[in-house]
């Protein structure tokens, strides 16, 4: 009875198809995280001249009014976004979708339009409409109430 | 010489120059390639004085112009924006006196003499009249200011000139200064309540323009840089203006104050330190630069020497034949400090949120009497001051008193 000696043999194969994925991981993913992880615990000035601070930058953030302003404000964004608005733009696709509904290319238009017109064009376009006073949409409003006109902005509104 | 844009090319040879902008702000933090001289405007170059003064990524010049005689040549206040911790790392482009430019075809079409203003208030008396709706649909159109209580710049122009500062002489935080409540409150009532004489322009920079053309605003106040951008944006207000020093808030008191700010500097790591030197010298301190500074953007030098220059004489038919350069020299000496402060931009915002939190309060009271709101004035700046305190503490760089 002959015996044949098994030897173990290291296929590198595998690694050569995962080497490039591991290597890029490792530099765009990993050490970023790392050195994100690291910078969390330091202060510094520019990559060359850091100074380890402990937590002080953790019992920042926790004690800053503003944060917890805008973490609220983030959680009522997301809320808002998952239970309102995307249930309702769901049942207006469907809505849109629906053969009876009279009017449906129009609609589907109106929709759709917003997304032909680039943003810095809405942009410009809606300046002069909602300017303070002067704009488009108070010189309307003043000429119909004949009042003093002028909506509330929001470059006036206080954050202190 | 070389652009930055041909950096490349000249790398090894000549010095490069570049208007710094953002990603210069981190090329200087991060040690990443940058051109040997760069002009840098102070709301970025400040940011530069928040580690130590070791690591600072401009060229520390403080020697190099006491040698050379231009530390008493220029202007001091010049020097302000680019000095921390007593060492000057830039060499100052301007002095940058804010006078006040009036609209001269229809204050004198009123009959009116502004010889007579002093102060702020000789300012909304004399020219009271002038406030009115010009065209009779019930609303007034025509405004004796442009200042707002959301237009930041306007108010740290006001601030200065009243003799506000953010920081005392150690560098700490003093916004809660009771004469910055009493200054808020003052600027409060000219901007709401039965005495209002102010407004604001149209965020729209074409509304805006065609705003001031129209007059909504008689008076604006304006540095010499600004007077610069004028001339080229609205050419059909040329003989239309007329320049003042600012009215004082007090009999006696500062005529002037100043708007931004720009220095060339040499980067720290630069291998032509002497050769950027001179051409940032060059650039900058040259009689001839000098004078093409002034005649393309209406600038004066920060060099004492050069006010007697000729040019600075002539008159402008733009601001209806005054000698405007002379008109800004006058008022050079007098410009308050710039701060270098990193913290600067921050304490700006605060009193900026302080002065509207203030306007807001006065309207939903109806409180338009001076002594009613200082007390909510100061509680706002008690406020800001705590926040700008926990922000300045927060550097431990600056926080050891750091004189590396």
């Amino acid at each position: 009875m002959s015996m044949k000696s098994h030897h173990t043999r290291w296929n590198w194969s595998p690694l050569f198809f995962v080497g490039p994925f591991l290597l890029l991981f490792s530099v765009f993913v990993v050490w970023p995280l790392i050195s994100s992880l690291i910078l969390a615990f330091q202060q510094t000035y520019g990559p060359g001249t850091t100074i380890w601070v402990g937590f002080r930058n953790f019992s920042y953030l926790i004690s800053d009014v503003h944060f917890w302003t805008a973490v609220s404000n983030t959680a009522i964004f997301t809320l808002g976004s998952l239970f309102i608005q995307l249930p309702v733009s769901l049942g207006l696709a469907l809505l849109l979708n629906h053969p009876k509904l009279v009017g449906r290319s129009w609609l589907r238009l109106i929709f759709f339009s917003p997304s032909l017109v680039g943003l810095p064009f809405v942009a410009i376009l809606f300046s002069p409409i909602f300017e303070k006073r002067i704009g488009l949409l108070n010189v309307a409003l003043h000429a119909l109430t004949g009042g003093a006109g002028g909506t509330p902005s929001l470059r006036g509104c206080s954050t202190t | 010489m070389e652009s930055g844009q041909s950096r490349q090319e000249g790398a090894d040879a000549h010095p490069q120059w570049a208007g710094a902008g953002a990603s210069d702000g981190i090329g200087i933090f991060s040690g990443a390639p940058l051109a040997d001289v760069f002009e840098i405007e102070r709301g970025l170059a400040s940011r530069a004085f928040t580690g130590p003064l070791k690591d600072v990524g401009f060229l520390d010049v403080t020697d190099r112009m006491r040698e050379s005689g231009f530390f008493e040549q220029i202007n001091e206040p010049s020097f302000s924006p680019w000095m921390s911790r007593g060492r000057i790392f830039g060499i100052p482009h301007d002095v940058h006196p804010v006078l006040l430019a009036y609209r001269s075809d229809l204050v004198e079409e009123a009959g009116i003499d502004v010889s007579q203003i002093e102060t702020w208030d000789d300012f909304y008396r004399v020219l009271r009249p002038m406030q009115k709706d010009t065209n009779g649909d019930g609303r007034v159109d025509r405004w004796l200011l442009h200042a707002w209580d959301t237009d930041n710049e306007v108010t740290q122009i006001l601030f200065y000139q009243a003799g506000g500062s953010y920081f005392n002489d150690e560098g700490e935080a003093q916004l809660n200064n009771p004469d910055h409540a009493a200054f808020l409150v003052r600027l409060v009532t000219w901007i709401t309540g039965p005495e209002r004489r102010v407004t604001d322009l149209a965020v729209n920079p074409v509304m805006s323009l065609k705003q001031r053309l129209d007059g909504v605003v008689v008076a604006t106040l304006l540095a010499d840089w600004a007077a610069g951008a004028w001339k080229l944006a609205m050419p059909g207000l040329g003989g239309k203006v007329k320049l003042m020093p600012m009215p004082a808030w007090e009999a006696g008191g500062r005529r002037t104050s100043v708007q931004g700010g720009t220095m060339i500097a040499i980067n720290r790591n630069s291998p032509h330190t002497e050769k950027a030197w001179e051409f940032a010298k060059n650039l900058y301190l040259s009689e001839e630069n000098t004078e093409a500074i002034f005649r393309k953007s209406s600038i004066i030098s920060p060099i004492k020497t050069m006010w007697s220059l000729p040019f600075y004489d002539e008159p402008d038919p733009y601001f209806s034949g005054q000698r405007m350069g002379r008109m800004s020299i006058e008022q050079a000496p007098h410009v308050p400090l710039r701060p270098s402060s990193p913290y600067a931009n921050m304490a700006q915002a605060f009193l900026g949120n302080a002065l509207m939190s203030l306007r807001a309060y006065a309207d939903e009271n109806e409180l338009f009497d001076q002594e009613q709101l200082v007390p909510e004035a100061q509680r706002l700046l008690d406020k800001a001051q705590v926040r700008l305190q926990r922000e300045m503490g927060r550097n431990m760089f600056l926080a050891k008193g750091d004189e590396s």
